[in-house]
């Protein structure tokens, strides 16, 4: 009886550890859009019009809805890949090029091997995509190993070799010549994972990647927090001497968060372009690659609340995206108020005191009830 | 002067939800030593951190010479006068004493750092209080007996006047205690407060003259030292009479665990730090090894733990040899290690009290399956071996961070202990835990022992070395020194001898650790 009167005050306590990190959330957040508003108010030549786009946008027609999905789902899959790589305290940046050359490798198999046999071609693309992915944050990993090389650096530069040499093979050997600019296609009209209905303003597309995307989020999540290795890879990010000293192979762990990671950028670069093209055309990183790393932050490591994440930075970006192209307002809005948004979120002191006054108010009331429980026992 | 410091009915509630302080009174006089008594997790730290301007009081007030102070940083407790001594050494091993000592308040010469003015006022300091230090030594060179009066000095050089001394003895050799005491009475004659925390109690009759115990956040009392027993005080502490020697039979050693042969041991700058030693480790037997810290006990534990590689000689644990097996294999034979420095390798800080406890078992079928974990069998052990090594935490869950010094301790003897065994190392395995756990643990230890473990013991108590060990071995400069099969007819001023390098056994007396 009284233990479980303890059980239930420990839970209430958690309570407000918890209510204070989404009041934080929150208050960062209404910061952000409260910047915006204003912005928005001081520039735009037709303010209202402005603001129910940039807010509204996503939920205005089944289009501009479909495009909120579409910017969702490599958010997703870059977010969980960083939470992964993060949880391990591995800053390996090679994520664009995971991303790029996924979506370049899932390009060739489509032109080459789906036309003829879609049934080979569709699941042979995502594999490899990943496979691919994972090599290239594989190389800095082994760089660090062998010659003791940043993986910071490498795998920054790693990108950099992903673009060009992407670009060159579109160009040399990809390239349809009718275009000036895009590979052969693969495809007559539609892109491969999607199904559209409706024209126009009404036409609502179907991702059938999102669900991709939703599991691995979820095998991630049980990855991290339910198995093993994933137990052992969050310890060698807190501490790598007390993995060590426990006896697990902290380089081994290393190594295979990069594999992971980056198999799950290649991944989402694999589903990016067969959710959205109908020919390869990237001469350009993406983008994905480091949005994973403000998702991940939003997220806290944790692949759980990714899609939130992913969802709410989808629908800023389609707002501002939606209200640059109906308005005068530049599309960089949405990223002076994600960055304003995460610095409130990393400020440590920010609302602390808040909270302090909501702890000790719920402690001292703990302290209460304990002790006239204990009085009942008495 | 009754209000020269006073901290009245002080709260303190850490952001986990945890009152370490519940309505607190302390107060201290001038040129007075007081004790603070508790057990881990009581709220001494807490306390003093909030006098220092480290942690803020949520309810309550501070008050200096009569005068209330809001201490919201350590620069504002400076310049109030207050001076502290952490529990954990707060030094720059590259830098040199001087460079450490006016640290915060560097003295200039025009642009540039006045590194003459530093060594001067570090001598002036050192001179005018009677400490014997070199101020161009680097600080990680020193011995810690030295860095703790590095610490003091620092303090003393901003003009304290209050010294806050949390734990200062628990690394010291009796006579480097010794030492320290006579210069904290000199500190006491020119008008000094010294507040000083420890969990030896035989240091506070000592020592000081007023004792204020606290227990659970609360304060229970406060005592003239001289009109109460160690045991008043400790009853006052947990509420109940405790044994401070542990009772055991006479061991009976089987055969041999560990073989060291002729062991040599470079450290990371290439110096040869282990020389020439050799001993063993038997089952049902605990082989104490005494020593004043840096000579060469760290490196010798690091190799047999297999955390550093050694070069000459060999170390064979159950009869393999161990040179090239990685941490894990030499755990899977039946190795545990209590290491020293709990909070850089002990723990996982920012990780649950769980996870902390089975991090060392995740390989066995009873915790993970195939692909996933059994979660259900982990909370249910763990939760078991939270009681019995009385961890105190409100629950598995709790980050370890967020726990006393001594309670994190007791997590990683818990881990250690409960995994497969045949060789135990313990390095300083009481180190900041409170009377009661203290006992409680060397009883475990001996227990141990009487089912046939053999357990390496380090530490720097020697009260607990000379209760525990059945064979005790004495280091200095790297080498063993002295090898005792009688262990109970040393006195610790004998032992100190050794342990200082003034008295050394022969090569034959010596050899008698080595079982073939
Ligand atoms: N930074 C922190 N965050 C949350 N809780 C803390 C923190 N530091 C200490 N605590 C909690 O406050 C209580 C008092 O801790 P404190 O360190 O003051 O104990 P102590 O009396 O110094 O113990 P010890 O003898 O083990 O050093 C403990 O229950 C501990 O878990
Ligand atoms: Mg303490």
């Amino acid at each position: 009886m009284l233990k479980e009167k303890l059980a239930a005050l420990n839970i209430a306590n958690m309570n407000a550890q918890q209510k204070h990190s989404l009041l934080r959330m929150a208050v960062s957040i209404a910061i952000g859009l409260g910047l915006a508003t204003l912005l928005i108010l001081l520039t735009s030549d037709k303010p209202m019009e402005s603001l129910r786009y940039y807010f509204t946008a996503p939920l205005q027609n089944a289009n501009y809805f479909s495009y909120w999905i579409q910017k969702t789902i490599p958010l997703i899959f870059t977010g969980t890949a960083v939470c992964i790589m993060f949880s391990a305290n591995q800053f390996n940046l090679g994520l664009e090029g995971s991303f790029l050359f996924g979506g370049l490798v899932a390009a060739v198999i489509n032109i080459y091997v789906t036309p003829m046999n879609p049934a080979l071609g569709i699941p042979l693309s995502l594999i490899a995509g990943a496979l691919v992915g994972s090599l290239i944050t594989f190389i800095p990993a082994l760089l660090d190993r062998l010659f003791n090389a940043s993986v910071m650096v490498t795998s920054l530069m790693m990108n950099y070799i992903c673009l060009w040499f992407s670009t060159y093979l579109l160009f040399s050997h990809l390239k349809d010549p009718r275009s000036s600019k895009n590979s052969y296609n693969w495809a007559e009209k539609d892109p491969i994972m999607v199904l559209k209905f409706g024209k126009g303003n009404k036409q609502l597309t179907v991702y059938f990647s999102i669900l991709v995307a939703l599991l691995v989020v979820v095998l991630a999540w049980y990855f991290l927090y339910r198995t093993k290795t994933g137990y052992k890879l969050r310890t060698v990010g807190v501490n790598h001497n007390f993995a060590r000293y426990v006896g697990i192979n902290a380089v081994t762990i290393a190594i295979a968060v990069q594999l992971i990671g980056g198999a799950i950028g290649g991944l989402g670069g694999a589903c990016e372009i067969m959710s959205n093209y109908i020919n390869y055309s990237w001469v350009d990183l993406t983008g994905f690659g480091w949005d994973g790393v403000t998702i991940a932050i939003f997220a806290k490591n944790n692949p759980k609340y990714v899609p939130l994440a992913a969802i709410f930075i989808a629908y800023l970006r389609t707002g501002a995206m939606v209200m640059s192209y109906k308005t005068n307002i530049q599309n960089d809005l949405t990223s002076v108020i994600e960055g304003v948004v995460i610095l409130f979120l990393l400020a440590e002191k920010f609302l602390s005191r808040t909270y302090r006054k909501m702890i000790v108010k719920e402690t001292e009331e703990n302290r209460r009830l304990e002790a006239e429980m204990q009085k009942e026992v008495d | 002067m009754d209000n020269y410091l006073v901290m009245e009915n002080i709260t303190k509630v850490y952001d986990n939800g945890i009152m370490a302080n519940d309505h607190v009174n302390f107060s201290a006089r001038q040129g007075e030593i007081h004790a603070i008594c508790g057990e881990n997790g009581a709220g001494k730290s807490t306390l003093m951190k909030m006098l220092f301007g480290i942690e803020q009081p949520d309810h309550g007030q501070i008050i200096i010479k009569g005068k209330p102070v809001h201490l919201t940083s350590p620069t504002k407790a400076i310049e109030e006068g207050i001076g502290m001594v952490h529990q954990h050494f707060m030094l720059v091993p590259s830098f040199t004493v001087a460079e450490n000592v006016i640290l915060g308040i560097e003295p200039v010469k025009g642009m540039k750092f006045d590194m003459n003015k530093a060594i001067e006022m570090t001598e002036e300091v050192c001179k005018k209080y009677g400490f014997d230090i070199n101020p161009r030594a680097r600080v990680q060179d020193i011995t810690v007996g030295v860095k703790q009066k590095v610490e003091i000095v620092k303090a003393l050089v901003k003009g304290c006047e209050i010294l806050i001394l949390d734990e200062p003895t628990a690394v010291l050799t009796p006579q480097e205690t010794a030492e320290l005491f006579v210069q904290l009475k000199l500190l006491r004659e020119t008008g000094h407060t010294i507040i000083f925390i420890s969990h030896k109690l035989n240091e506070v009759k000592e020592l000081c003259d007023r004792v204020t115990v606290i227990r659970k956040g609360r304060t229970v009392g406060v005592y003239n030292v001289a009109d109460v027993t160690e045991a008043d005080i400790s009853r006052a502490m947990v509420g109940v009479d405790v044994v401070l020697e542990i009772p055991k039979d006479e061991a009976k050693p089987k055969e041999n665990v560990l073989v060291v042969k002729d062991l040599g041991v470079y450290n990371d700058a290439g110096k040869k730090v282990v020389k020439n030693v050799s001993f063993s480790v038997r089952e049902g037997e605990i082989v104490g090894i005494a020593g004043v810290e840096g000579n060469g006990q760290r490196e010798l534990i690091d190799s047999i733990a297999g955390l550093h590689v050694y070069s000459e000689g060999s170390i064979k644990l159950l009869g393999e040899e161990i040179h090239g097996k990685s941490i894990k294999e030499l755990r899977q034979l039946g190795l545990v290690h209590v290491p020293e420095d709990r909070m850089t390798l002990g723990i996982a800080g920012s990780m649950s009290v769980k996870d902390n406890m089975i991090a060392d078992k995740l390989d066995d079928e009873r915790y993970t399956g195939k692909i996933l974990n059994k979660p259900k069998n982990i909370k249910e052990d763990t939760d078991k071996w939270i009681k019995d090594y009385l961890v105190l935490c409100k629950n598995g869950d709790q980050q370890v961070n967020n726990l006393s010094g001594g309670n994190i301790q007791k997590v990683v003897v818990a881990r250690e202990f409960t995994s497969y065994n045949r060789l135990l190392i313990c390095d300083q395995p009481t180190r900041g835990i409170d009377v009661g756990a203290s006992q409680f643990i060397r009883e475990r230890l001996v227990k141990m022992r009487d089912d046939g473990k053999a357990v390496l013991l380090i530490s720097a108590d020697l009260g607990e070395i000379l209760n525990l060990s059945d064979i005790l071995l004495v280091m200095y400069g790297g080498e063993i020194v002295a090898c005792f099969k009688d262990v109970k007819s040393i006195t610790e001023e004998e032992l100190g001898y050794y342990m200082l390098g003034i008295k050394k056994m022969s090569e034959e007396e010596i050899g008698g650790a080595l079982h073939a």
